[in-house]
This record gives C-alpha cells, sequence and structure tokens, in this order.
C-alpha cells in the first residue's frame, strides 16, 4: 500500500518532467518520420517502417528509462525530500520498490504512447490504397480495401519485449542508485545495457581458446552475471515474417520470465543496499 | 520524570576519504528529554545538531551507543508513526499543490480519504495556507514552504516533533505566529525536540536546553536556572571613596554615575557590601538581582569549550 502511494507520486512527478516529455515528443516525430521514405518499393517501406518503428521506441525508451532510473532515488536524496519520506512511516524497501514501480509505470505509459503512435502509423501505411480512396471521398472503397493487418499482434509483442528490456535497465540503474552517484551511475548502467546487448560475444569470448585464461573468466562472469538484453531482441521475425522462425510467442514468454526473475533479484539487491545507506 | 527521548553514549564518526582520518560529529552524547517539555537543541554550525537528529530519526546510523525514541529505537515504523520531522530548509516534491502535499503525506500514514481531507483542510488553515493550497510548490515563497513543513509535521498529531530551524526565513508575523504554535503544542501534551539559532526563541519557549559544541555535550539544564544570575547589581549614593576603592577590588564591575555608585558583586559579597556602604553613611538605593541571556550563556559555553 506504501508503496503503492510512493509509485502513485513517481509518476505524477515523471510525468510532469520536461525531459521525459521532449523525449517523448522526439519519440513521436521520429515515428512519423518514417511516413516519408515513399522514394522506396512499397514493400520495402513497410519493412523499414516496422525496423525503423521498433528501433525508434526502443531508441528513445532507452533514453527515458536510463534518465529516469539513474535518477529516481538520488534526486529525492539530494533534495532532501527523502528526510520526510522516511521520517513517516515508510519501511525503506516500500520506499525502493515504490520509487522503482513509479518508474515501471511511467515506462509503460511512454512505450505504449509510442508504440500505439508506430501502430497507427504502420496501418496508414499498410493502407495507403484505402486512403487514396477517401481522396475520392469513396468511404465503400475505403472500408472494403481497409486491412487490419495480420502483423499487429506480433508488432504489439515485439514493443512488449522492447518494454521488458527497458524495464529490466530500469532494474539495473535503481539498483545501483542506491550505492552510486548519478554520473557514476549512468556510466555503469550503460555499461551493463552494452554488456547485456552483446551477451553472445561475451559467451563465444569466454569459450575461446585464443583468449588468455583471466580475459576468460572475465567474460565468462560478465556473460553468466549481467542479464541478456540480446534475448528482447525479436525484430527480425516481426520485420521478416516470411522467414520461418522457432516458435516465437513461447520465447517471448520465457524472455518475460527471464527479466522477470532478473528484475526481482536487482531489486532485493538494491533494496539489502538502502536498508544500511545514511541518507 | 518520564522520558520521550533518551541517548546513551550516542558517537557518530565519518570517514574522510581525504584525510584518511575519522572525524567524530557527535562524540559520546548522553542526554534524556522529559515527556511534556519543548527542549532547546543549541549548538553552532558544525557542532552534530542535524548528525543526532538523523540519527534519532534512523536516517543515519550511530558509530556506537543508543537511543530510544517514546521507548522503542530509532527508525521502529510503530515510533514513526508518532513522531514528526521538519527539516531545516525543507524540501518537498514541487511538482504537487500545497494541498497535494499535505494529502500525500497524510497517506502514507494511511489516514482514510475523508479524515484526510478534513485535516489537510484544517492544518492549512492553520498555518495560513488556504488561499493558496492549490498553488504548486515550486511558486511557494521559502516562508510558506516553512509553513507546509510545520502542516505537515502535524499531519499524523504526533507525540513528539523535532523542528529543526523551525523559524529560518520567516517574516516576524510568521515567526511570531510558529512560536505561538510551538508553544500551543507543549499546551497540548506535545514533546518538541527544538534545534535553533534562533537564541531569543528558545529562550521564549524551551523549558529545559543543551549545548553541543565539536559533538559534545557542552551544558544541559533548565532554561531558568540557567539564566538566573549568579551576579548583583548594588546602587548607591554617598559612599566614602576610600569604601568604593575597597568594593572595586572584589566587584565584577564598578562605576560612578552622577556621584552615585554601581557595582557589580557575586552573590556572596552582596551582604558585606551593603553593610559596609551603610556602616560608613553611604545610602543604598537599589539591589537589582543580575540576569543573563542565553546569548552569554551559549557565547561563554562555546568559548569555554575553544579554549579547553
Amino acid at each position: 500500500m506504501t508503496a503503492w502511494v510512493i509509485a502513485r507520486n513517481t509518476f505524477g512527478e515523471a510525468i510532469r518532467k520536461k525531459i521525459l516529455n521532449v523525449f517523448l515528443i522526439l519519440a513521436l516525430g521520429s515515428v512519423l518520420i518514417s511516413l516519408t521514405f515513399t522514394f522506396l518499393e512499397f514493400r520495402q517501406q513497410v519493412v523499414i517502417l516496422k525496423s525503423f518503428g521498433l528501433g525508434m521506441v526502443q531508441f528513445w525508451g532507452l533514453f527515458i528509462a536510463i534518465i529516469m532510473g539513474i535518477s529516481l532515488i538520488p534526486a529525492d536524496i539530494e533534495q532532501r525530500t527523502i528526510y520526510t519520506i522516511l521520517s513517516k512511516p515508510v519501511k525503506r524497501y516500500e520506499y525502493v520498490l515504490g520509487r522503482f514501480l513509479g518508474g515501471a509505470i511511467t515506462l509503460a505509459v511512454n512505450i505504449a504512447l509510442m508504440g500505439a503512435a508506430f501502430l497507427v502509423v504502420f496501418l496508414l501505411k499498410v493502407n495507403t490504397r484505402a486512403l487514396s480512396s477517401l481522396a475520392s471521398l469513396d468511404f465503400g472503397a475505403f472500408w472494403g480495401s481497409w486491412v487490419w493487418s495480420g502483423e499487429i499482434p506480433g508488432l504489439i509483442g515485439g514493443i512488449a519485449m522492447v518494454y521488458m528490456k527497458l524495464l529490466l535497465l530500469l532494474a539495473v540503474a535503481v539498483c545501483f542508485s542506491t550505492f552510486a552517484t548519478v554520473t557514476v551511475n549512468f556510466f555503469l548502467s550503460s555499461a551493463v545495457f552494452i554488456a547485456g546487448s552483446i551477451s553472445s560475444v561475451t559467451e563465444a569470448m569466454s569459450k575461446s581458446p585464443n583468449t588468455p585464461i583471466v580475459l576468460r573468466w572475465l567474460y565468462a562472469a560478465v556473460h553468466y552475471l549481467v542479464p541478456n538484453f540480446g534475448n528482447y531482441d525479436v525484430q527480425n521475425p516481426l520485420i521478416h515474417p516470411e522467414v520461418p522462425a522457432a516458435d516465437l510467442p513461447l520465447y517471448m514468454c520465457k524472455a518475460v520470465f527471464y527479466g522477470l526473475a532478473y528484475t526481482i533479484i536487482l531489486l532485493v539487491v538494491g533494496v539489502l543496499v538502502f536498508e544500511r545507506k545514511e541518507v | 520524570m518520564e522520558n520521550a527521548i533518551e541517548i546513551r553514549d550516542l558517537t557518530k564518526s565519518f570517514h574522510s576519504v581525504l584525510t584518511g582520518e575519522d572525524v567524530i560529529a557527535v562524540d559520546h552524547l548522553t542526554l534524556d528529554i522529559h515527556r511534556g517539555e519543548i527542549f532547546g537543541f543549541l549548538g553552532p554550525n558544525g557542532a552534530g545538531k542535524t548528525t543526532t537528529i538523523k540519527m534519532l530519526l534512523g536516517l543515519i546510523f550511530p558509530t556506537s551507543g543508543t537511543a530510544t525514541i517514546l521507548g522503542y529505537p530509532p527508525g521502529d515504523i510503530e515510533v514513526k508513526r508518532r513522531i514528526s520531522y521538519l527539516p531545516e530548509s525543507p524540501y518537498f516534491y514541487e511538482h504537487l499543490s500545497g494541498y497535494e502535499v499535505l494529502d500525500f503525506y497524510a497517506t502514507l500514514f494511511g489516514i482514510p480519504a475523508a479524515e484526510r481531507k478534513k485535516k489537510v483542510d484544517r492544518l492549512l488553515d492553520l498555518v495560513g495556507l488556504s488561499d493558496n493550497k492549490h498553488k504548486r510548490l515550486r511558486h511557494y515563497s521559502k516562508g510558506m514552504l516553512q509553513r507546509i513543513g510545520l502542516a505537515q509535521a502535524l499531519i499524523n498529531d504526533p507525540d513528539l516533533l523535532f523542528l529543526d530551524e523551525p523559524t529560518s526565513g520567516l517574516d516576524p508575523i510568521a515567526h511570531l505566529d510558529i512560536r505561538d504554535m510551538i508553544l500551543r503544542l507543549r499546551d497540548e501534551g506535545r514533546t518538541v525536540f527544538l534545534s535553533s539559532h534562533q537564541l531569543s526563541d528558545v529562550e521564549m519557549v524551551c523549558d529545559r536546553v543543551s549545548i553541543l559544541d565539536r559533538g559534545k555535550l557542552m551544558r544541559v539544564g533548565s532554561l531558568s536556572e540557567m539564566l538566573a544570575g549568579k551576579s548583583v547589581e548594588i546602587r548607591a549614593e554617598r559612599v566614602r571613596d576610600d569604601v568604593f576603592e575597597k568594593i572595586k577590588a572584589y566587584s565584577t564591575d564598578a562605576f560612578t554615575v552622577d556621584g552615585a555608585i554601581r557595582v557589580r558583586v557575586e552573590q556572596t559579597y552582596v551582604n558585606d557590601t551593603v553593610q559596609m556602604i551603610m556602616q560608613t553613611g553611604g545610602e543604598i538605593t537599589a539591589v537589582i538581582p543580575g540576569k543573563r541571556t542565553l546569548e552569554d550563556i551559549f557565547i561563554e559555553t562555546v568559548r569555554e569549550g575553544t579554549v579547553s
């Protein structure tokens, strides 16, 4: 209950932050830009639109997640608002959980808005012919040729995967923010995100006989400790649905469970550190 | 007398990365604060006052020693329901309005919605912010923020309030209002732990005070006892010069005004001095017990500490 009160306040605070709103506007603008790729062949336009749209949702979502995640707790400590909160009947774990939940809701709303804009643009693109019949006010032809693309559920799944990936990054940033300064946390969280995004590379390096043994251990440690953000890169089968792929929904479910488990571990570590933190 | 706060040998040291040494912020502090009193917690900047308050609230942890607040250890969730804290120069979520911020704090205490609304409105009225309750805090003046700070400190009807510089940055009227409010809190049976540099305020409202300097407790006691003077001023006329010279030898201050003498002597010399003047034909016009101010005591205590 207390965590939920803090989460609600965190969400209210975040949506009033100018920087996050700027990212959201830039993201919506970027998605709209993809409508201008008319110099390409129609099929290519759709492929580029899907790739570009999902990429933009992730790109701007990444900024939102990291900027928000690194400052959620330190901002309260620096501005001393934490004194009046932790001196109230609020347990420290409730505070950390509340701040994270508020961040997660903010991220969800932002990703949902960006994703919705992307899906609208996608539907407009695949219905170019139907839209052209509107110019001659032929509504019958418009409804007759309008298609609800069968790719929409997959794209929604893709947006959900982007959210899960960024939620995991948010948990990393919140965990680090219980002991690191905002600047240090920015670099730490970014490093973890990069290392976790090239998990297949670190795994290969840890097994390569050409790598010195100490570095192999280091690569293995990075590979096993750092969450694998690459798990959520499902763009390829979504952009090229004609290419046969493994059972995508099952894969996505497994990735979600993996992400939630990692998020819980990161929050537990963050709470344990914060329990002894002097504010 | 039952104690609201019991502090035993409380010590806090911080490790300085630059010098590699431990800096002692609070040094074996032992102190009792009685229930229902206004306790003044004084000390120059860096004396360890805020560090002590933060330890008592469970925001930071002591290096050694113990403390109990209303019988509970610092930071205990049960005690947090019964205490409140107004930090020095308080900061609140600026995206909220005065009403919303009080509602937020009230929700943290689990106060039901209907009761919350009444309480928030009453407190806004009490601190004179009813007309500005829908204004965002980022548009509040320093004085208004201080008032909202005091209102949030009253949201749970606390038994014990920690007030850190509650009158800082306030205009004279607001200053007076808050001083009256602190006195009213004591009349309602609450305990107030008041840390302040405004010695005149402390002198007017506190029952007991302590003076902390460089982490050490230098003085503690009842304000009336502390302020009671040890010297007495004697005014007399027609005092012979040789008698005046004798008195000057042991007085702390002696001078003449229009032929009359004014001397300040320790309490133990009062009878002898008066007798001597009267037996030699002098006339006593006034015997005035000396009274010191809290400022005198504060400066004297801190200077003594610096010398020692």
